[in-house]
């Protein structure tokens, strides 16, 4: 959730910006209407991945390589990471997982594949294998 | 040191060294620690100093099959992570790919037992590599990256020859395919040359006193085997042993040689012909307890009379040669004075005086001697119409040294007696020259001494004479 400076012939104040499509806000007389951008997010995404293995790295980004959404390296097997979900069509909703874990025996060789966000949630069973 | 201050890699992918590989005293990494390094990088959140690889990139590197570092690896480098030339010289025990296949560095192990420090040289498309090695890693483990591909051509099919030939040791090689990629073996064996006593100078001046020629030639060695085909001729001047010539053929064939040898250089001159087995220690064949066993396909002349024994041929078509024996007669129980005729007998109970038909001019001192036999005394005695002298040569059918010089002789009868001489004071024998055997014959030997005071009854037998020379004794009854 954003904030925003409103400012009318009756004062001025801060307000917090609705987040969702469509949202609206009433503040005295004023009558805040945002109108979301085709960029803006539309929703959440819950992404679980199961299976990995402790100590690797984890990088979620755009499958153009333009953004980076998550990166850490996990501890236990499960990990969750919640995503924004944009407009249908947006190249931000195409993701790359990556999995790696080269530093640290044991080895596993790169795991990679391919994601689509959605509202709403997705579990990933990540299948490395040992290098 | 380590890989990783080593080597850099740039946003682009190059992976180069940091400084120049030096042999004898850089490490080699593994092409698996090369991967490990690209690993240990690749699960980094950001790219950090000079090492320019993350989790941001690709996957850098792949094995095929599980990291094992008791085995060579086979490494593809994804997908634009590039190694050069240069920086390929610090790998070794595996393989390195690249390029979508376009590239290829093969490791090569040098197997087999070395003498310490024995050089090796590599040859690909017939040029020598430059060397990144040193000839100490053969105490040891050598181990290198070859290159076998570039821009998706493998080079030369993917074969490499790998050498060792130093001067003063056997020779070794061995023909590798790398297009398979991994670690090919090449199995090597060198061992210190005994027959070596020359100098590599004075072997090079050897050098220069011969010739090797490549060019069909049909000879008789005339040790029984008759003519046969031979594809080069190595020509000695007459005065070269043949261990000195085997020593400067070694010389010749050697990695530090600058000779051509039968058109290519003699650092990879193999064989005379493509059909021949290999005479891997010595290309020139193989030199043994004072006798040279001349490599397949050769003609030897030129060879001392002393070494006319000392060598071996193998015609074109397989057939070992042999030099036909040199001979010698002698006849014992003589004393000083007796006079000794011993020539070929005539089957009749005579001397065989009517050998040949000669004639010649007066003074001459050589003779044109039609059908001289072959296993004419390379020097001796003649006799024309009954008259005697002595010669120095021969060669084909022309008597050469004549002396005393000749008299007017018109198809007088002539004959070479193998002995034909006084023995001399304190002598007990008497021996011919040597001559080559050809054939047994029968020589008949008169022994005469009409000398007052120590008169003798003639002594005439015969002897035969055989491929080991002939030999007769003297009955000497007074005749006082």
């Amino acid at each position: 959730m954003s904030t925003g400076i409103y400012l009318t012939p009756y004062g001025a104040g801060i307000v917090e910006m609705p987040s969702a499509n469509g949202g609206f806000r009433q503040a005295g007389l004023i009558l805040f209407q945002r109108q979301s951008l085709p960029t803006d997010p539309i929703g959440i995404f819950a992404l679980t991945l199961n299976n990995i293995v402790t100590g690797s790295s984890l990088q979620i980004e755009s499958q153009d390589s333009s953004t980076v959404f998550h990166n850490s390296v996990v501890s236990g097997t499960t990990k969750s990471v919640t995503l924004q979900v944009y407009a249908p069509g947006s190249a931000l909703n195409a993701l790359r997982i990556k999995v790696r874990k080269g530093s640290v025996e044991p080895f596993y060789r790169p795991y990679e594949t391919l994601l689509t966000a959605v509202v709403g949630s997705a579990s990933v069973y990540v299948s490395q294998i040992p290098d | 040191m380590t890989i990783a201050t080593d080597l850099t890699i740039n946003a682009g992918g190059d992976v180069r060294q940091v400084a120049a590989f030096v042999p004898g005293t850089s490490a080699r990494y593994t092409t698996l620690e090369l991967h490990a390094f690209l690993q240990d990088l690749a699960d980094n959140a950001v790219a950090a100093g000079d090492d320019l690889v993350s989790i941001l990139g690709n996957n850098p590197s792949e094995l095929a099959g599980k990291r094992n570092a008791t085995r060579p690896m086979a490494l593809t480098l994804l997908p634009t992570i590039n190694i050069n030339d240069a920086t390929s010289q610090w790998f070794n025990f595996g393989s390195i790919e690249q390029g979508s296949g376009n590239d290829l560095y093969t490791g090569l192990k040098v197997l087999g037992t070395l003498v310490a420090s024995s050089p090796i040289y590599i040859t690909q498309s017939n040029a020598k590599i430059s060397k990144y090695w040193a000839d100490a890693d053969v105490n040891t483990s050598f181990q290198i990256l070859v290159k076998a591909k570039a821009a998706g051509t493998l080079i030369d099919s993917g074969n490499i020859t790998a050498w060792s030939r130093k001067y003063g040791q056997t020779f070794s090689h061995f023909d590798v395919n790398l297009a398979a990629g991994g670690e090919q073996a090449a199995a090597l064996g060198t061992a210190v040359d005994g027959n070596i006593v020359l100098s590599a100078g004075a072997a090079e001046t050897a050098w220069g006193t011969m010739t090797v020629a490549v060019a069909d030639t049909t000879q008789d060695l005339g040790g029984g085997q008759g003519s046969l085909l031979h594809k080069g001729t190595i020509t000695l001047n007459g005065t070269t042993t043949l261990a000195d010539a085997y020593q400067a053929l070694m010389w010749a064939t050697s990695e530090a040689s600058t000779a051509t040898v039968a058109g290519v250089p003699g650092w990879r001159y193999r064989k005379l012909d493509a059909s021949y087995a290999e005479n891997v220690s010595a290309p020139f064949g193989t030199f043994a307890g004072g006798k040279w066993f001349v490599a397949q396909g050769w003609w030897l002349t030129g060879v001392m009379a002393a070494d006319s024994k000392n060598y071996q041929l193998i015609s074109h078509t397989g057939v070992t040669e042999t030099p036909p024996s040199s001979v010698q007669v002698e006849v014992g129980g003589v004393v000083a004075g007796d006079y000794v005729l011993v020539a070929r007998d005539d089957g009749a109970g005579g001397i065989l005086d009517t050998e040949y038909t000669v004639s010649s001019t007066s003074g001459d001192t050589t003779l044109a001697v039609t059908g001289l036999k072959v296993d004419t005394p390379a020097s001796g005695f003649l006799r024309i119409a009954g008259v005697p002298y002595t010669y120095t040569s021969w060669t084909g059918t022309t008597i050469s040294g004549i002396s005393p010089a000749l008299a007017t002789y018109a198809s007088q009868p002539a004959f070479v007696p193998l002995i034909d001489k006084v023995v001399p004071a304190l002598a007990t024998s008497v021996i011919s020259a040597a001559f080559q055997f050809n054939a047994n014959f029968t020589c008949r030997y008169r022994v005469r001494n009409g000398a007052s005071g120590s008169a003798i009854v003639p002594f005439e037998s015969t002897l035969s004479v055989t491929e080991t020379g002939g030999s007769g004794t003297a009955v000497r009854g007074l005749d006082e």
